[in-house]
């Protein structure tokens, strides 16, 4: 491991912990009839818990409909009201603060959007879009202290302070857009910032600008990420830790390097021998994974990667019997039957089925 | 046909569109050649022209309002020469087409049997009941369970990775020569798009027919494909057999996209991006568009559009680049990183 990524690890505090979330469950009813009586939920996310330390950044990947999104933005207070659970963030339980209280906590709370294009209002200049929450807040006394506020800002993503402050999102391309993006969520120095798909929309090579970007700037400002992405390479890049999710559960929490080398649960193994690898002497997809993600309507019963897993025996397809959580090493845990074959695995937890 | 006529030929195509602010040249003399039974991958950034060039060859991009230059042959014949009957013929019966987006390229009206069917009629000139028939066959080929039931469904009653699967039995159904696919897998999960490719994969070499896969995405031209085209700014920059390609990148920007994907067993702390951004085809820098972002960028590029020219790669396979420079004798003049700033 080079210096570089030592130092880099040394940035997260893990005796410093921001946030803790613990059983978060966010549940969409779905309505019918003439009362709109409640027929059923959707469990987008059923029994989260996880924890971010200071300066360090916790990936969260899985496939569509798995629930990664609605997790940060459960977090943000974006989504009200949660179903069930708890997040506290510096000892503060967010979901037990209303107004002011909130949008107090809301200044050390940002989230950066995936899609740059729409996120950003069309009518409002690069200056107005940085620079609102400065406002809004009242970190800044005059709209001369907001510009240069602002023109530092710009600076700090790579856009030119001068040239661009007065100019719409139109005139950017994408790449610009994310920078403006990351500008503004950086903009009231949060100490958490979401960033939900931050860089799955833009090419490849405009995508490592912004990893860079984000990198730099956490070393330089020590905020935790909360990022969430679909692609597994970029997450594992990017992350201290990550956190594989599974229509609504974690399967795997695992220290980044740790998820590719000894990926613990089935689903992260296939999900990792499903990425093309750009080593054509690479096998290509030693392991397909069969079937598709169910739906979370009706979630299988038991583990809910079971009907596609290599491994399910009849304890997994049961809502008698409860998936434990193994801690399998330091930092890394797994929810699946398997952890308990590991050598010194401990258990720290179980999930109750459907 | 003589065994050495490719199926497909690019001979300098370029395509233009007509626009309020001037003619794009959305693809500038590109070459491309397509064996048969081989497979191709073509890979670049949004605007590359990768999809335009395919769409024009499958006479897609009508003209006016673009205009093409250079020809497309087919076995020798020049497509752009072809009356609509001809041109029919070729699309669907010689040369498929797959496109990204399932749920577009799906009519949400009509069943899928229906639309299955359609191809199959007219191409093999079956009739309406062993036309069915054919369409079940090649619907259960491609991993969809109870196909006879499934004939009656309509696209919104399929997932995402289903109706793909319908999109390949689709275009698989008249045996093609030649199957297009455009970002076939860009829509879908990772567990799904390696179904998907496993499924291209089989059916084609089962087939026998030739492959044309554009994406972005240089892992699954990694696994899938025999030959690699990198393209910027409307131009072939380098092609070549895809390990060649891959383990000894020879243009600078196909260096730079390399670089710029973070890998999954090399712990990298820092990427290594490609500075600055994609040009504005309505302004591309004079000589190799891609100057103003190379490290290697030297007086020579700004003056003199490089063509695509013959390296040395092993085994005397061929290996071609649009660069002036040789990456391998040269160290870069410039520090990727001192092009950080970024002009719109």
């Amino acid at each position: 491991m080079s210096t570089q990524t030592e130092a880099r690890r040394k940035s997260a505090d893990m005796s410093n912990v921001v946030l803790s979330v613990r059983d978060l469950k966010k549940w969409y009813p779905i309505r019918k009839g003439l009362f709109s009586r409640v027929v059923a939920q959707v469990k987008a996310v059923d029994g989260v818990s996880f924890d971010i330390h200071a300066g360090e950044t916790l990936g969260f990947v899985g496939e569509s409909g798995c629930g990664k999104t609605t997790v940060g933005r459960t977090i943000l207070r974006l989504l009200d009201p949660v179903t069930a659970g708890s997040a506290h963030f510096q000892g503060t339980n967010l979901f037990d603060i209303q107004g002011e209280e909130l949008r107090a906590m809301r200044r050390k709370m940002q989230i950066i959007f995936q899609d740059p294009y729409s996120s950003l209002n069309p009518r409002m200049t690069v200056e107005a879009i940085v620079g609102e929450g400065l406002t809004v807040h009242g970190l800044v006394s005059s709209g001369k202290e907001r510009r240069e506020r602002v023109q530092e800002l710009l600076k700090k993503v790579g856009l030119d302070p001068v040239r661009h402050i007065s100019r719409y999102p139109h005139e950017f391309s994408g790449g610009q857009r994310q920078r403006i993006g990351v500008a503004r969520a950086i903009a009231l120095e949060p100490d958490l910032i979401v960033c939900d798909e931050a860089v799955s929309a833009l090419d490849v090579s405009i995508q490592a600008q912004i990893i860079n970007l984000l990198q730099g700037l956490q070393e330089e400002m020590g905020m935790s990420y909360l990022f969430i992405a679909h692609g597994l390479n970029v997450v594992e890049h990017i992350s201290h830790r990550v956190a594989v999710m599974y229509l609504g559960r974690i399967a795997e929490t695992a220290p980044s390097e740790k998820l590719y080398s000894g990926p613990a649960h089935p689903y992260t193994q296939a999900l990792l021998s499903a990425i093309p690898d750009t080593d054509p002497d690479a096998p290509m997809n030693p392991e397909v994974l069969e079937g598709e993600v169910p739906n979370p309507i009706n979630p299988p019963p038991g583990c809910r990667f079971h009907p596609r897993c290599r491994f399910a025996q009849d304890r997994c397809r049961s809502n008698d019997i409860p998936i434990p959580v193994y801690e399998i090493a330091p930092g890394h845990s797994v929810a699946c039957i398997l952890g308990e074959q590991v050598a010194g695995a401990v258990k720290i937890g179980e999930q109750t089925g459907a | 046909m003589a065994d050495d006529t490719p199926l497909l030929r690019l001979d300098k195509l370029s395509t233009w569109f007509r626009t309020d602010r001037g003619p794009v040249k959305a693809v500038d003399g590109v070459d491309l050649e397509v064996r048969a039974g081989e497979s191709v991958g073509v890979v670049g950034e949004s605007g590359s022209g990768k999809s335009v060039t395919m769409l024009s060859v499958m006479r897609l991009v009508p003209s006016p309002p673009a205009q093409h230059q250079g020809r497309v042959l087919w076995k020798g014949e020049d497509v752009f020469g072809w009356n609509a009957r001809r041109v029919r013929k070729f699309r669907g019966r010689e040369c498929a087409m797959i496109f990204q987006d399932p749920m577009t390229s799906l009519n949400p009206y009509l069943k899928i049997g229906l639309q299955l069917t359609e191809s199959i009629e007219l191409h093999l000139g079956l009739g309406h009941h062993a036309a069915r028939g054919r369409a079940a066959e090649m619907l259960g080929r491609v991993g969809i369970a109870m196909p006879e039931q499934r004939l009656d469904d309509y696209p919104h009653q399929f997932s995402g990775g289903m109706r793909q699967r319908v999109m390949i039995a689709m275009a698989l159904s008249c045996d093609p020569q030649l199957l297009i696919a455009d970002e076939p897998t860009t829509a879908l999960d990772v567990t799904i798009q390696a179904q998907i490719l496993e499924l291209i994969d089989a059916q084609r070499k089962a087939a026998g027919t030739g492959l044309v896969l554009i994406t972005h995405s240089l892992g699954v031209v990694a696994g899938m494909c025999d030959r690699t085209v990198v393209m910027y700014a409307g131009r072939v920059v380098e092609e070549g057999r895809t390990e060649d390609v891959f383990a000894s990148p020879r243009m600078p920007y196909t260096i730079g996209l390399l670089k710029s994907v973070p890998r999954l067993d090399v712990r990298e702390t820092r990427l290594v991006p490609v500075p600055g951004t994609p040009p504005d085809p309505q302004r591309l820098p004079s000589g190799c568009p891609f100057r103003v972002r190379c490290p290697w960028a030297e007086d020579r590029c700004a003056a003199e559009r490089p063509e695509l020219r013959e390296v040395q790669a092993p085994g005397a396979a061929r290996h071609r680049i649009a660069c002036h420079v040789d990456v391998t004798t040269t160290p870069p003049r410039h520090d990727p990183a001192s092009f950080g700033k970024v002009n719109p």
